[in-house]
């Protein structure tokens, strides 16, 4: 009497284990692409406290030596902070720069902001080798000698099509009326930008500093024309190479790492946020 | 706003806008006194928000001027004019809390935030919206957004409140009280209203004046029932709710006060008060309202004494019966006539195919000067 229902059961059973196939097939996948993505970066971490011998880790040997040596590596701790100077001074530059442009080219169509918008562009599409080349032959003209400060300008031109594209973006999703109803309601035009657009600006510009400071942390090419005595990162990276890294590079890329995902996770933070208190703009 | 200040009175003076080869308003004349509720009507792309974008500085015009108090503002920046504008989209700053909002136009004239808060108080009791300062617009209903714009306006202390279909994206029911919320505050605060909507039963309701436009000229101006009664346009005639043309010409005076047309349904008489100032001859053409017409079942052939001043032999084509209100047309002759007809308690006035005797009095309807045309249909309106 009892069988129908056993197979009734045997049969859900079989539907379940087949569906359980499935999904733990699809979990493997997922994990073996996980694990080739973070693989190496985790071995770098993983490295970053333990010693080599032969190609084998010491687990015994965990410590913080290489961040230790990392310190006293002066070439290395010098690279980082030309690079933090740049990324830091090239922001600046094409914050200020690409709002003033998004503010007067938003909905201006006019032959001069098509071709100012041409112009902000073109350096972003060319191949950067071009970019730097060319920069490289007008600071000489100018007589500017290279350094941290050509360096900036160069980041600067390279960067700042993505911020102002970002900012104008935004820019431009906000209702006109906001606009009109503030100078409506007695603004002046400079009250409105500080009062009204920059406000509702502020995740754009947020947003766009931290995509600008990445590609200005790790852009290479322009750089290597334009820059003096002060190496980047990249540059001295780049550089190292001939020579071979020595473990501290691993300590190095393991505090970058850890850098930039406590940065994600803020800004997730941040972007969240601000994102609920304007549901339904 | 103190008394002396009172006077003020807005004019549009020839004012004419063109965008390249489209004329969008041409040679607009509108004056609007001081306290008034004025209305912008007319149907979608007439015209009415690019009256009011004028008025309140945000387009230029391409000629003429607009003078407020005497004086030429024409040239003058958005932020100086004494005027507020609340935009259909409400516009409010998605960023700043309600009182923040209010408080906005405060903020910018440089007063001190305490000043600025009991103000805001103030204005936001006044629209009845206590209680709600701390929150952003994306937490307010349609019609708190609403109340909030027009105390962001109302705290300047305008003259004039310019207002863009305020109450288009609000349902039907908040619409109504709505309506009545805005008149009685305009009444309250007496500032000038200007305020534009392509609602015929919202301008009748809430205006001192309706000004009606059609393709950028002005149709007529007047208060609601002269417009809707003495319509000067086979547009505004048929732009208010359902009328019948009949074209025709005056022929003579028959009686005193009475006098005879000649239309293509046959001869109307057409009392004095209607026809003042025509002469015999001149082609005009009578908007009779539905509801003036009557209906009467044809019994055998002769002519029944006692009837009303016109009556016209036509057949019922069709009966629509909508609840109270019966709507039938009727073939009278080449012209089909629409008639509105008090449904019966037990059966529908008339069936299609009856036929029937047209009536209405000669002091009923309006008369138009020259052969006017059905010039606006409800359901050609793209809204
Ligand atoms: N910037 C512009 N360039 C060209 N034409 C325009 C511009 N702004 C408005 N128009 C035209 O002017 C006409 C009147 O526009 P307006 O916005 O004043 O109409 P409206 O009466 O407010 O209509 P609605 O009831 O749909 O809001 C329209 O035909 C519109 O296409
Ligand atoms: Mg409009």
């Amino acid at each position: 009497m009892g069988r129908p229902v056993s197979l009734v059961r045997r049969s859900l059973l079989a539907r379940l284990t087949g569906r359980r196939l499935v999904a733990s097939s699809l979990g493997a996948v997922t994990g073996f692409v996980f694990l080739a993505l973070y693989a190496p970066i985790l071995l770098v971490a993983v490295l970053s406290f333990f010693r080599l011998r032969r190609g084998k880790i010491l687990w015994d040997s965990f410590s913080f030596q290489w961040y230790a040596e990392l310190l006293s590596n002066r070439q290395l701790a010098e690279a980082l902070t030309s690079s933090l100077v740049v990324g830091f001074f090239s922001v600046l530059v094409t914050l200020v720069l690409a709002t003033l442009m998004a503010f007067y080219t938003d909905r201006q169509d006019t032959r001069w902001t098509l071709a100012l918008r041409f112009v902000i562009f073109l350096p972003f599409l060319l191949p950067p080798i071009i970019t730097g080349l060319s920069l490289l032959v007008f600071f000489k003209e100018i007589g500017l000698s290279r350094g941290l400060i050509t360096v900036i300008i160069g980041h600067s031109v390279f960067v700042l099509a993505l911020v102002y594209q970002t900012i104008l973006t935004r820019l431009q999703a906000l209702s006109r009326t906001l606009v009109e109803a503030s100078q409506d309601l007695g603004a002046t035009r400079w009250q409105t930008v500080r009062f009204v657009l920059l406000p509702n600006l502020r995740m754009a510009l947020v947003t766009a500093s931290l995509l600008a400071f990445a590609l200005s942390f790790d852009e290479t090419m322009i750089t290597l024309f334009l820059v003096g005595d002060n190496a980047t990162l990249p540059v001295r990276l780049y550089a190292m190479m001939r020579v071979g890294f020595t473990p501290e590079i691993n300590a190095l890329v393991t505090l970058i790492l850890l850098f930039s995902t406590l940065l994600t996770i803020g800004i997730a933070r941040f972007v969240g946020r601000d994102a609920g208190a304007q549901v339904g703009l | 706003m103190t008394a002396e200040t009172k006077s003020g009175r807005l004019v549009l003076h020839g004012v004419s806008k063109h965008y390249g080869t489209t004329r969008v308003l041409d040679g607009i004349d509108l004056s609007v006194e001081s306290g008034e509720f004025l209305t912008i009507l007319g149907p979608s792309g007439s015209g009415k928000t690019t009256i009011l974008r004028m008025i309140g500085g945000f387009t230029e015009p391409t000629s003429g001027s607009i003078l407020f108090d005497e004086v030429d503002v024409t040239d003058v920046p958005i932020h100086r004019r004494p005027f507020n504008t609340v935009f259909q989209d409400y516009a409010l700053f998605p960023h700043m809390t309600v009182v923040q909002n209010v408080g906005y136009g405060l903020r910018v004239r440089g007063l001190r935030r305490r000043e600025i808060e009991t103000r805001a108080h103030e204005v936001l009791a006044l629209v009845a919206l206590e209680g709600l300062e701390q929150r952003y617009p994306a937490q307010l209903s349609g019609g708190q957004k609403q109340r909030v714009a027009l105390a962001r306006a109302l705290i300047c202390e305008p003259r004039l409140i310019l207002l863009d279909e305020p109450l288009a994206a609000l349902d039907a029911e908040l619409r109504r009280r709505m309506q009545q919320f805005l008149k009685s505050l305009q009444r309250r605060v007496d500032i000038t209203f200007i305020y534009v909507t392509h609602d015929q039963e919202e301008a009748i309701g809430m205006s001192d004046r309706i000004c009606v436009i059609n393709h950028g000229v002005i149709e007529q101006v007047g208060p609601p029932l002269e417009v809707y009664y003495r319509p000067r346009s086979g547009f505004v005639a048929t732009f208010f709710g359902d009328n019948n043309l009949i074209n025709g010409r005056v022929v003579e005076r028959t009686e005193p006060g009475i006098w005879r047309l000649e239309t293509g349904l046959g001869p109307i008489t057409c009392s004095d008060d209607l026809l003042s100032g025509y002469e015999e001859g001149a082609p005009v053409t009578l908007a009779v309202r539905p509801e003036a017409i009557g209906l009467r079942a044809v019994v055998g052939a002769g002519t029944e004494a006692g009837e009303a001043d016109n009556a016209l032999r036509g057949t019922v084509n069709r009966v629509e019966f909508s609840g109270p209100i019966s709507e039938v047309t009727v073939q009278v002759g080449e012209q089909t006539l629409l008639a509105k007809m008090t449904s019966t308690v037990s059966a529908l006035p008339v069936q299609p195919g009856d036929a029937v005797r047209v009536t209405w009095n000669s002091g009923d309807g309006a008369i138009i000067a020259g052969d006017a045309e059905h010039h606006y249909r409800p359901d050609e309106e793209s809204t």
